[in-house]
């Protein structure tokens, strides 16, 4: 081994044994768990696992919600995050306290904020419906944003694009303020407006962090708990019931340890392949 | 001199080191007599029963000075995930406290320990006459014991707003029948501001966790004359038309008469609130409804009645679900033998009545429970208790290893009903389709 070899195993040498330790091994032992009979102690069973989650008639409908939820909750991140970085941006007063103040849902625990929303959406209590329907009259009677299956969903999405949206701001502000300020200015000699500046400078410059920040937040939500198991619980009916909450319920509740781990690794093989194709995209981008 | 010095320092300190190890070494021989005992529950996290709990502790270390109990509170959502991550670590706690529905399951997954040894080391056959039997159903698992119980806990009692009852003219008791009870809740239910929004509830149904919602409306249905299951309990029997009178009661409540908030928004956090801010009226809760009410709001002292739950138009016979607490062993528990002195521990005079009266829990000790301190207590939440520990039935869907899956099934199916996504009988006949499946298998 030469010295720039023993130095690349000094440096790096710590951080693949912690990454083996503490994203490896629970892997394989849940790999493993995944082909073993439920409760403690059980024997191997095969695919067995895997057969029962897909042929669990509430899969469909568990994919389904995780697909809504994922895209639409992405798509107000985004859309909110990069509105807000482009704001941001700009010089103006206040704007380190706006950045701080804008974060503060991110920086606000996940369980608290959400309990904080279970009383803003409360039907007969909230004061969402106190403002749309006592105050406004936006609508006939009070809307049940909790307990109508079609709500349920759409609260959730708003909750967690309240919360997530912090993440997106922060990468594309970082990504904004590395823009040559010389192109824009190039753009405006030659004519180009704002929205050509947008168009031809600004996305193209944070084409590769949108890609990277855009894949983040979709496993992120994929694998998003709190909100969830807080305000809805998977409810009503399953409406809001999602890999995650299911993969709790099925281990813990129902004590199939076997089988929750089956769509545990299910779900990583499936963001695995998308975060494959992904990455080829990127590069191929990149390139 | 400095030499007979220097010897003196050498000596002295030599002598000091040799102290200081032995110190040490006896200290450890003292620290390795004593057990630390860790006893995990979610009373341990609620206000009256971890002060009861803190002086049974100072009282059973007295009597056992080589153990030290260590209390590990735990929320009431999480008394089953923790448990199952530290067995499944092997660090579980030594004794368990688990509800009358979480023995069987946990059993049957292997993660309780088997107490048949330690019931016959306690005397077997005379040790189990002293406690009520039927409590031993949640805690026998193929013929074997896996905890034992040590209170009878009864969630049915229905608690009602005393001042509510009086302003709607109604008379100082609690409903008997359900007629009665619609009655009574159609009086109280109003819009007092006039602002097309209903602010006065005449109830509040248990309607958004699986586990209060599935208990509570299998209790109205006993209440109604129904069965559960058959003799060899492989088939549900819900689906009769005592059954169907009892959920389209219980969901058109809701649906049809708007007597309650919507209850897929009620769980134990909204109930309470609710019910101490006087914004509902009845409410079927467990003997903690009273000190946690009056702790959200003092207002409410001398304003809360209580009594038994109203009996259904087809019951012949009073009747309860009779439910308990167990404590149980976990697999790989470190000390058994220091576990089970403290269940027992828990099974004398001194525990059952400081529970009795402390958070009206009734003894499952026997002779405790048809003590005249018991039958004729005066507090009113004992003698309502007392009425329905009498008429108790365990309810037998509670013994299935797959419980947690009926729950869950129970508590879809009333929720499709409330939601309108499907009518009454739909609810009951897809109801009883998914639990047959799970029990027969």
């Amino acid at each position: 081994m030469n010295r720039k070899q023993r130095e690349l195993l000094v440096f790096f040498g710590p951080l693949i044994i912690t990454l083996i330790a503490v994203l490896g091994l629970p892997l394989i032992i849940a790999f493993r768990q995944s082909f073993l009979g439920d409760g403690i102690n059980t024997g191997f069973v095969g695919l067995s696992n895997y057969k029962e989650v897909l042929l669990d008639p509430i899969l469909g409908k568990v994919l389904r919600n995780t697909l809504l939820f994922v895209g639409f909750s992405v798509l107000l991140h985004f859309t909110i995050g990069l509105g807000l970085a482009m704001l941001l941006n700009l010089e103006m007063r206040g704007r380190k306290i706006f950045r701080i103040l804008l974060l503060l849902p991110w920086l606000i625990p996940p369980v608290v904020g959400t309990l904080g929303w279970s009383w803003v959406l409360s039907k007969e209590w909230g004061i969402l419906n106190a403002i749309i329907f006592h105050q406004l009259h936006l609508v006939s009677s009070p809307l049940p944003w909790l307990t109508s299956p079609g709500l349920a969903m759409l609260s959730i999405i708003m909750v967690w694009g309240w919360r997530g949206y912090g993440f997106v701001m922060v990468m594309v502000l970082a990504g904004l303020q590395g823009i040559p300020v010389e192109q824009y200015e190039a753009l405006a000699i030659d004519g180009g407006s704002g929205i050509d500046a947008f168009f031809y400078i600004t996305l193209p410059n944070l084409r590769f962090i949108l890609m990277v920040t855009l894949f983040l937040d979709m496993v992120w939500t994929f694998q998003h708990f709190d909100i969830i198991k807080v305000l809805t619980d998977g409810g009503p009916v399953n409406s809001t019931e999602m890999f995650s909450t299911l993969i709790y319920r099925v281990a813990f509740r129902f004590f199939e340890f076997g089988h929750a781990t089956a769509i545990a690794i299910l779900l990583f093989l499936g963001l695995s392949i998308l975060g494959v194709i992904y990455v080829r995209i990127v590069l191929r981008g990149t390139e | 001199m400095f030499a007979s010095l220097k010897k003196m320092v050498k000596v002295s300190s030599r002598i000091f080191v040799v102290l200081v190890l032995s110190l040490g070494v006896f200290a450890q021989i003292g620290l390795a007599e004593k057990i630390t005992l860790r006893f995990q529950g979610w009373r341990l996290a609620e206000t009256i029963p971890s002060r009861i709990y803190e002086e049974l502790r100072l009282d059973f270390e007295k009597i056992n000075p080589e153990i030290t109990l260590k209390f590990e509170p735990v929320p009431y959502d999480d008394r089953l995930v923790k448990p199952q991550s530290q067995i499944a670590g092997g660090a579980p706690p030594d004794v368990l406290m688990m509800t009358e529905a979480d023995v069987i399951p946990f059993a049957s997954q292997g993660l309780l320990m088997n107490l048949d040894s330690l019931y016959e080391r306690e005397g077997g056959k005379e040790f189990t006459g002293k406690l009520l039997e039927p409590l031993f159903d949640f805690d026998l698992y193929k013929g074997s014991y896996y905890g034992v119980p040590v209170e009878v806990v009864i969630i049915e009692l229905l608690f009602y707003n005393k001042r509510m009852f009086r302003e709607a003219g109604l008379p100082d008791r609690a409903p008997l029948t359900w007629s009665e009870f619609l009655h009574y809740t159609q009086k109280i239910t109003k819009d007092t501001d006039q602002d097309g929004v209903i602010d006065k509830y005449g109830c509040l149904l248990w309607g958004k966790a699986p586990g209060d919602a599935a208990k509570f409306f299998v209790g109205w249905a006993l209440r109604n004359g129904a069965t559960l299951l058959d003799e060899k309990g492989t088939k549900f029997l819900l689906n009769t038309p005592k059954g169907l009178e009892t959920l389209r009661f219980y969901t058109e409540l809701w649906t049809q008469h708007k007597v309650t908030p919507d209850p897929i928004d009620l769980d134990f956090p909204a109930i309470g609130r609710l019910y101490a801010q006087g914004i509902g009226a009845m409410v079927q809760h467990g003997p903690w409804c009273k000190p946690l009410t009056l702790e959200a709001n003092p207002d409410m002292e001398g304003q809360i009645g209580v009594g038994a739950s109203p009996l259904g138009p087809s019951a012949k016979t009073n009747v309860a679900q009779l439910l308990g607490m167990s404590m149980s062993i976990p697999r790989g528990a470190k000390h058994v033998d220091a576990a089970w002195k403290w269940i027992t521990f828990l099974l004398e005079d001194k525990a059952q009545m400081e529970f009795a009266f402390g958070i009206n829990f009734f003894p499952s000790v026997k002779r405790l429970l048809k003590s005249p301190r018991i039958t004729e207590a005066e507090d009113l939440i004992m003698r309502a208790g007392f009425d329905m520990v009498l008429n108790g039935q365990v309810n037998q869907i509670l013994l299935n290893p797959q419980y947690p899956k009926i729950e869950r099934a129970i508590w879809e199916e009333l929720q499709s009903a409330w939601l309108e996504q499907k009518s009454p009988e739909k609810a009951l006949s897809d109801m009883t389709a998914r639990i047959d499946k799970l029990i027969g298998s």
